[in-house]
């Protein structure tokens, strides 16, 4: 029998505004995981072994991809995965991903979960008991939909059809640390978001207006 | 103006679970990303393009997969347990 795979997620919150890079480590094979590139190397390097290493993009607006080009060039073998139609497909090691893709990385399995609404190319990364949502979720609130290629039917959708119909003690492990905590059991974000209690898309639309409508700048 | 946190707080999170596939002999996956495979379900969309390539497989039954461009370029049939995280 295969022996269980232990793991860890360290998240490193810096970059442009409360951006969360998380480094996710296969404690069996050495094997490790990171996603988004939203925080200097120099802050993750202590944490990172010689093993093999891969990194998770949960969408391509800037703050996310920041330091990738740095990664890089101090790991060049890194496998770097995120949507097919994304802007930063150019990459020589880019690992384009489709929904319901499984990704293996030594024995850590992820899949992902494609979650336009935020932007067209969002993706959540699945590894039980975890799923890192990028800025279509946060501790609190959904993502907000102010980008030129943001929807907010899609971010319905998404958040409403293949968010919260997952196992309710799921960990949510958003892209910023805008909320009272830095990583939320779905069951209690849900409790305590207004936009995570929609009847409808009529409804989630009244809701992010009243969020909109009422936000402090920073939240 | 572009915010630049100086102090960076770390957090550690251990979990000791099960593997991530639900099956407890699911060990003939194959390479993984690092070789350049990904996995997934087979959907109807994908026969015609496995049907190139010379595999036949049934709609959700579990392949080990490269694409090249929106084609595949490799794809072998594994356990259903290599894709098998949703439950
Ligand atoms: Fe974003």
């Amino acid at each position: 029998m295969k022996p269980s795979t232990d793991f860890s997620i360290r998240s490193f919150i810096g970059g442009y505004d409360k951006n969360i890079t998380y480094l996710i480590n296969c404690n069996r094979t050495g094997a490790q995981v990171l996603v988004d590139a939203s925080v200097e190397l120099s802050q993750i390097s202590p944490y990172i072994n010689n093993s093999p290493l891969a990194i998770m993009i949960t969408h391509g607006h800037k703050d996310h991809t920041a330091y990738l080009d740095q990664y890089i060039s101090h790991h060049p073998s890194l496998v770097i995965v995120g949507h097919y139609a994304s802007s930063i497909n150019h990459y020589d090691r880019y690992k384009e991903i489709h929904d319901g893709e499984v990704i293996k990385v030594g024995e850590l399995t992820l899949l992902a979960i494609c979650t336009p609404g935020h932007y067209f190319d969002s993706i959540c990364y699945k590894i039980d008991p975890a799923l890192f949502t990028g800025d279509t979720m946060f501790v609190g609130r959904t993502g907000r939909v102010k980008s030129a290629k943001s929807d907010i039917e899609e971010l319905y959708d998404s958040v409403y059809n293949k968010i919260l119909t997952l196992p309710h003690d799921i960990r949510i492990y958003p892209g910023h640390d805008y909320g009272k905590k830095s990583s939320i059991l779905l069951k209690e974000n849900i409790k305590m978001s207004t936009l995570l209690q929609a009847k409808n898309l009529i409804d989630f639309k009244e809701k992010m207006k009243n969020y909109e409508d009422n936000r402090k700048s920073g939240s | 103006m572009r915010v630049l946190l100086t102090i960076s707080i770390i957090s550690f999170i251990f979990f000791n679970c099960e593997p991530n596939t639900n099956a407890p002999d699911c060990n003939e996956c194959g390479g993984g990303l690092l070789d350049g495979y990904l996995y997934k379900e087979v959907a109807i969309n994908d026969i015609a393009s496995l049907a190139e390539i010379n595999v036949s497989v049934n709609i959700g039954k579990c392949i080990r997969f490269k694409m090249d461009g929106a084609d595949f370029s490799e794809a072998v049939i594994v356990d259903d347990c290599c894709c098998s995280i949703y439950e």
